[in-house]
Protein backbone atom coordinates (compact mmCIF):
# COMPACT_ATOMS: atom_id res chain seq x y z
CA UNK A 1 0.00 0.00 0.00
CA UNK A 2 2.54 2.16 0.87
CA UNK A 3 4.39 2.30 -2.20
CA UNK A 4 1.18 2.57 -4.34
CA UNK A 5 0.35 5.65 -2.18
CA UNK A 6 3.84 7.05 -2.81
CA UNK A 7 3.28 6.60 -6.72
CA UNK A 8 0.08 8.58 -6.71
CA UNK A 9 1.53 11.03 -4.79
CA UNK A 10 4.40 11.47 -6.87
CA UNK A 11 1.88 11.45 -9.67
CA UNK A 12 -0.27 14.34 -7.88
CA UNK A 13 2.75 16.35 -7.50
CA UNK A 14 3.46 16.51 -10.89
CA UNK A 15 -0.23 17.09 -11.37
CA UNK A 16 0.21 20.07 -8.45
CA UNK A 17 2.73 21.49 -10.61
CA UNK A 18 0.36 22.32 -13.49
CA UNK A 19 -2.79 21.25 -11.76
CA UNK A 20 -6.37 23.02 -13.09
CA UNK A 21 -4.83 23.64 -16.28
CA UNK A 22 -6.43 20.38 -17.48
CA UNK A 23 -10.09 20.02 -17.20
CA UNK A 24 -10.93 17.16 -14.64
CA UNK A 25 -14.12 15.47 -14.79
CA UNK A 26 -16.04 15.49 -11.90
CA UNK A 27 -15.44 11.58 -11.19
CA UNK A 28 -11.99 12.13 -11.10
CA UNK A 29 -11.91 15.46 -9.09
CA UNK A 30 -13.65 13.21 -6.50
CA UNK A 31 -11.24 10.71 -6.75
CA UNK A 32 -8.47 13.21 -6.45
CA UNK A 33 -10.15 14.67 -3.37
CA UNK A 34 -9.91 11.86 -1.46
CA UNK A 35 -6.57 11.30 -2.69
CA UNK A 36 -5.14 14.98 -2.25
CA UNK A 37 -5.79 14.88 0.97
CA UNK A 38 -3.82 11.90 1.80
CA UNK A 39 -1.42 13.12 -0.26
CA UNK A 40 -1.21 16.66 1.55
CA UNK A 41 -0.64 14.89 4.36
CA UNK A 42 1.66 12.84 2.68
CA UNK A 43 3.66 15.82 1.11
CA UNK A 44 3.48 17.23 4.24
CA UNK A 45 5.00 14.97 5.99
CA UNK A 46 7.66 14.23 2.92
CA UNK A 47 8.44 18.02 3.03
CA UNK A 48 8.89 17.90 6.71
CA UNK A 49 11.03 14.89 6.45
CA UNK A 50 12.48 16.53 3.21
CA UNK A 51 13.60 19.34 5.35
CA UNK A 52 14.96 17.82 7.85
CA UNK A 53 16.46 15.34 5.92
CA UNK A 54 18.11 18.14 3.66
CA UNK A 55 19.56 19.83 7.07
CA UNK A 56 21.01 17.22 8.26
CA UNK A 57 22.79 16.39 5.53
CA UNK A 58 23.71 20.09 5.32
CA UNK A 59 25.37 19.36 9.12
CA UNK A 60 26.94 16.27 8.68
CA UNK A 61 28.46 17.73 5.22
CA UNK A 62 29.80 20.92 7.04
CA UNK A 63 30.92 18.55 9.94
CA UNK A 64 32.76 16.53 7.58
CA UNK A 65 34.31 19.68 5.98
CA UNK A 66 35.56 20.68 9.65
CA UNK A 67 36.65 17.44 10.67
CA UNK A 68 38.47 16.92 7.28
CA UNK A 69 40.14 20.01 7.84
CA UNK A 70 41.06 19.18 11.41
CA UNK A 71 42.65 16.00 10.11
CA UNK A 72 44.51 17.91 7.32
CA UNK A 73 45.83 20.16 10.23
CA UNK A 74 46.22 17.54 12.45
CA UNK A 75 48.00 15.19 9.90
CA UNK A 76 50.12 18.33 8.81
CA UNK A 77 51.20 19.36 12.47
CA UNK A 78 51.88 15.65 12.52
CA UNK A 79 54.65 16.23 10.03
CA UNK A 80 56.23 18.31 12.21
CA UNK A 81 56.23 17.67 15.71
CA UNK A 82 54.76 15.10 17.97
CA UNK A 83 53.79 16.96 21.80
CA UNK A 84 51.49 19.44 21.31
CA UNK A 85 53.30 23.05 21.23
CA UNK A 86 50.75 24.49 23.75
CA UNK A 87 52.15 21.94 26.23
CA UNK A 88 55.85 22.74 25.72
CA UNK A 89 55.05 26.24 26.16
CA UNK A 90 53.61 26.03 29.36
CA UNK A 91 56.05 23.59 30.62
CA UNK A 92 58.93 26.12 29.55
CA UNK A 93 56.50 28.90 31.02
CA UNK A 94 56.30 27.20 34.58
CA UNK A 95 59.97 27.04 34.95
CA UNK A 96 61.27 30.52 34.03
CA UNK A 97 57.78 33.04 33.93
CA UNK A 98 59.12 35.82 32.14
CA UNK A 99 60.67 33.60 29.46
CA UNK A 100 60.24 35.18 25.98
CA UNK A 101 60.86 31.89 23.56
CA UNK A 102 59.81 31.79 19.17
CA UNK A 103 57.70 29.22 17.61
CA UNK A 104 60.66 28.12 16.09
CA UNK A 105 62.20 27.60 19.12
CA UNK A 106 59.75 25.75 20.81
CA UNK A 107 58.98 23.60 17.74
CA UNK A 108 62.74 22.61 17.80
CA UNK A 109 62.77 22.01 21.63
CA UNK A 110 59.54 19.99 20.36
CA UNK A 111 61.42 17.81 18.06
CA UNK A 112 64.32 17.62 20.12
CA UNK A 113 62.23 16.16 22.95
CA UNK A 114 61.08 13.50 20.26
CA UNK A 115 64.71 12.91 19.34
CA UNK A 116 65.86 12.55 22.83
CA UNK A 117 63.17 10.05 23.69
CA UNK A 118 64.04 7.74 20.69
CA UNK A 119 67.76 7.55 21.80
CA UNK A 120 66.91 7.03 24.99
CA UNK A 121 65.08 4.37 23.96
CA UNK A 122 67.44 2.61 21.84
CA UNK A 123 70.27 3.31 24.35
CA UNK A 124 67.90 1.56 27.16
CA UNK A 125 66.86 -1.35 24.34
CA UNK A 126 70.75 -2.11 23.65
CA UNK A 127 70.88 -2.62 27.82
CA UNK A 128 67.82 -4.59 27.78
CA UNK A 129 68.97 -6.79 24.96
CA UNK A 130 72.03 -6.85 27.01
CA UNK A 131 70.23 -8.69 29.65
CA UNK A 132 68.21 -10.97 27.21
CA UNK A 133 64.81 -9.37 28.35
CA UNK A 134 61.68 -8.96 26.57
CA UNK A 135 60.53 -6.33 28.78
CA UNK A 136 62.38 -2.67 29.26
CA UNK A 137 62.35 -2.21 32.86
CA UNK A 138 63.49 0.95 35.34
CA UNK A 139 66.90 -0.77 35.66
CA UNK A 140 67.75 -0.83 32.36
CA UNK A 141 66.83 3.09 32.03
CA UNK A 142 68.55 3.85 35.14
CA UNK A 143 72.07 1.62 34.21
CA UNK A 144 71.72 3.99 30.84
CA UNK A 145 71.80 6.94 32.43
CA UNK A 146 74.55 6.15 35.13
CA UNK A 147 76.77 4.82 32.21
CA UNK A 148 76.86 7.45 29.74
CA UNK A 149 77.74 11.03 30.71
CA UNK A 150 75.54 12.84 28.39
CA UNK A 151 72.89 11.51 30.51
CA UNK A 152 74.05 12.87 33.81
CA UNK A 153 71.58 15.86 34.04
CA UNK A 154 69.38 13.04 34.51
CA UNK A 155 71.02 11.40 37.44
CA UNK A 156 69.36 12.92 40.07
CA UNK A 157 65.96 11.96 38.72
CA UNK A 158 66.11 8.13 37.19
CA UNK A 159 68.63 7.12 39.80
CA UNK A 160 69.96 3.60 40.30
CA UNK A 161 68.49 1.35 42.46
CA UNK A 162 69.55 0.80 45.68
CA UNK A 163 69.35 -1.53 47.99
CA UNK A 164 68.02 -0.02 51.36
CA UNK A 165 70.75 -1.50 53.91
CA UNK A 166 73.17 -1.00 51.30
CA UNK A 167 72.52 3.00 50.85
CA UNK A 168 72.50 2.45 55.00
CA UNK A 169 75.34 1.11 55.24
CA UNK A 170 77.29 3.78 52.79
CA UNK A 171 75.62 6.46 54.73
CA UNK A 172 76.79 5.33 57.80
CA UNK A 173 80.54 5.00 56.94
CA UNK A 174 80.14 7.69 55.42
CA UNK A 175 79.21 9.50 58.56
CA UNK A 176 81.87 7.62 60.68
CA UNK A 177 84.56 8.32 58.27
CA UNK A 178 83.15 12.16 58.82
CA UNK A 179 82.96 11.83 62.53
CA UNK B 1 52.87 18.50 39.77
CA UNK B 2 50.47 20.05 37.61
CA UNK B 3 49.25 17.74 35.01
CA UNK B 4 50.20 20.43 32.36
CA UNK B 5 53.53 20.84 33.00
CA UNK B 6 54.02 16.79 32.05
CA UNK B 7 54.15 15.38 28.63
CA UNK B 8 51.39 13.50 27.08
CA UNK B 9 51.51 10.02 28.67
CA UNK B 10 49.97 8.72 25.45
CA UNK B 11 52.53 10.25 22.96
CA UNK B 12 55.61 9.15 25.28
CA UNK B 13 54.01 5.38 24.95
CA UNK B 14 53.63 5.99 21.41
CA UNK B 15 57.16 7.14 20.72
CA UNK B 16 58.75 4.86 23.18
CA UNK B 17 56.96 1.78 21.13
CA UNK B 18 57.75 2.85 18.03
CA UNK B 19 61.39 3.18 18.42
CA UNK B 20 61.38 -0.10 20.31
CA UNK B 21 59.76 -2.02 17.62
CA UNK B 22 62.35 -0.76 15.08
CA UNK B 23 64.70 -1.44 17.38
CA UNK B 24 64.05 -5.09 17.94
CA UNK B 25 63.99 -7.74 15.32
CA UNK B 26 61.18 -10.31 16.94
CA UNK B 27 58.20 -9.60 18.63
CA UNK B 28 57.34 -6.50 20.93
CA UNK B 29 59.27 -5.15 23.73
CA UNK B 30 57.39 -4.38 26.80
CA UNK B 31 57.53 -1.33 28.52
CA UNK B 32 57.28 -1.38 32.43
CA UNK B 33 55.25 0.89 33.99
CA UNK B 34 57.88 2.88 35.89
CA UNK B 35 60.08 2.51 32.73
CA UNK B 36 57.74 4.27 31.06
CA UNK B 37 57.76 7.27 33.99
CA UNK B 38 60.91 7.27 34.32
CA UNK B 39 60.82 8.01 29.94
CA UNK B 40 58.15 10.56 30.19
CA UNK B 41 60.34 12.74 32.95
CA UNK B 42 63.52 12.33 31.42
CA UNK B 43 61.79 14.37 28.48
CA UNK B 44 60.32 16.37 30.22
CA UNK B 45 63.39 17.09 32.27
CA UNK B 46 65.60 17.43 28.74
CA UNK B 47 63.30 20.10 27.99
CA UNK B 48 64.39 21.97 30.84
CA UNK B 49 67.66 21.40 30.75
CA UNK B 50 67.69 22.12 26.84
CA UNK B 51 65.82 25.60 27.59
CA UNK B 52 67.48 26.48 30.14
CA UNK B 53 70.79 25.98 27.96
CA UNK B 54 69.17 27.99 25.49
CA UNK B 55 67.94 30.48 27.35
CA UNK B 56 71.94 31.05 28.80
CA UNK B 57 72.93 31.35 24.76
CA UNK B 58 70.51 33.94 24.36
CA UNK B 59 71.36 35.82 27.09
CA UNK B 60 74.84 35.78 26.31
CA UNK B 61 74.63 36.98 22.81
CA UNK B 62 72.50 39.88 24.77
CA UNK B 63 69.08 39.28 22.69
CA UNK B 64 65.23 39.01 24.60
CA UNK B 65 63.84 36.29 22.81
CA UNK B 66 64.73 32.56 22.33
CA UNK B 67 65.48 31.48 18.86
CA UNK B 68 65.71 28.12 16.79
CA UNK B 69 69.38 29.09 16.62
CA UNK B 70 70.16 29.41 20.85
CA UNK B 71 68.07 25.99 20.85
CA UNK B 72 70.32 24.20 18.10
CA UNK B 73 73.78 25.15 19.62
CA UNK B 74 72.17 24.50 23.16
CA UNK B 75 71.34 20.95 21.36
CA UNK B 76 75.53 20.85 20.88
CA UNK B 77 76.63 22.08 24.30
CA UNK B 78 74.71 19.54 25.73
CA UNK B 79 75.98 16.91 23.40
CA UNK B 80 73.06 16.01 21.67
CA UNK B 81 74.41 17.95 18.71
CA UNK B 82 73.25 14.78 16.34
CA UNK B 83 70.01 15.65 16.70
CA UNK B 84 70.42 19.67 14.80
CA UNK B 85 70.55 17.85 11.34
CA UNK B 86 67.30 15.99 11.29
CA UNK B 87 65.29 19.34 13.33
CA UNK B 88 66.79 22.28 10.81
CA UNK B 89 65.23 19.84 8.20
CA UNK B 90 61.74 19.74 10.04
CA UNK B 91 62.08 23.64 10.85
CA UNK B 92 62.77 24.05 7.05
CA UNK B 93 59.10 22.23 6.88
CA UNK B 94 57.54 24.15 9.27
CA UNK B 95 58.88 27.37 7.78
CA UNK B 96 57.22 26.44 4.38
CA UNK B 97 54.28 25.36 5.60
CA UNK B 98 53.53 28.68 7.63
CA UNK B 99 54.46 30.18 4.28
CA UNK B 100 52.13 28.40 2.44
CA UNK B 101 49.66 29.20 4.93
CA UNK B 102 49.63 33.32 5.00
CA UNK B 103 50.13 32.77 0.87
CA UNK B 104 46.47 30.95 1.11
CA UNK B 105 44.79 33.38 3.27
CA UNK B 106 44.89 37.16 1.17
CA UNK B 107 44.11 40.33 3.24
CA UNK B 108 45.31 42.98 1.98
CA UNK B 109 47.54 44.48 4.83
CA UNK B 110 48.50 40.87 5.90
CA UNK B 111 49.47 39.85 2.19
CA UNK B 112 52.29 42.66 2.10
CA UNK B 113 53.04 41.75 5.74
CA UNK B 114 53.48 37.91 4.85
CA UNK B 115 55.94 38.66 1.69
CA UNK B 116 57.89 40.46 3.96
CA UNK B 117 57.59 37.63 6.10
CA UNK B 118 58.71 35.51 3.51
CA UNK B 119 61.10 37.63 1.53
CA UNK B 120 62.84 37.90 5.26
CA UNK B 121 62.95 34.00 5.42
CA UNK B 122 64.20 33.02 1.92
CA UNK B 123 66.86 35.65 2.79
CA UNK B 124 67.14 33.82 6.19
CA UNK B 125 67.19 30.28 4.50
CA UNK B 126 69.69 31.32 2.05
CA UNK B 127 72.44 32.55 5.03
CA UNK B 128 71.96 28.81 6.10
CA UNK B 129 72.48 26.65 3.89
CA UNK B 130 76.10 25.54 3.97
CA UNK B 131 75.75 24.90 7.70
CA UNK B 132 72.62 23.11 7.57
CA UNK B 133 73.98 21.26 4.18
CA UNK B 134 76.66 19.86 6.72
CA UNK B 135 74.71 19.14 9.48
CA UNK B 136 72.45 16.81 6.94
CA UNK B 137 75.55 15.10 5.08
CA UNK B 138 77.15 14.26 8.91
CA UNK B 139 74.03 12.99 9.74
CA UNK B 140 72.98 10.57 7.38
Amino acid sequence: MASSNNSVAENNKKKTKKPQTSTPTSKIKKDNKNIEKSKENNNKNKKKLNFTNGNSKEQEESGRKKKHAKDDDEEEDAKTHVFPMNRIRTMLKGEISDLRVSQEAILAINNAAEKFLEQLAEDAYGCCAQDRKKSLSYNHLSRVVSKQKRYDFLSDFVPEKVKAEDALRETNSRGNKGG
Amino acid sequence: MAETEELPKTIVRRVVKEKLSTCSDDGDIAVHKDALLAFSESARIFIHYLSATANDICRESKRQIINAEDVFKALEETEFAEFVGPLKDSLEEFRKKNAGKKAAVPKGKGDEKGKGDEEKRKRKAEGEPSDKGDGVDDDQ
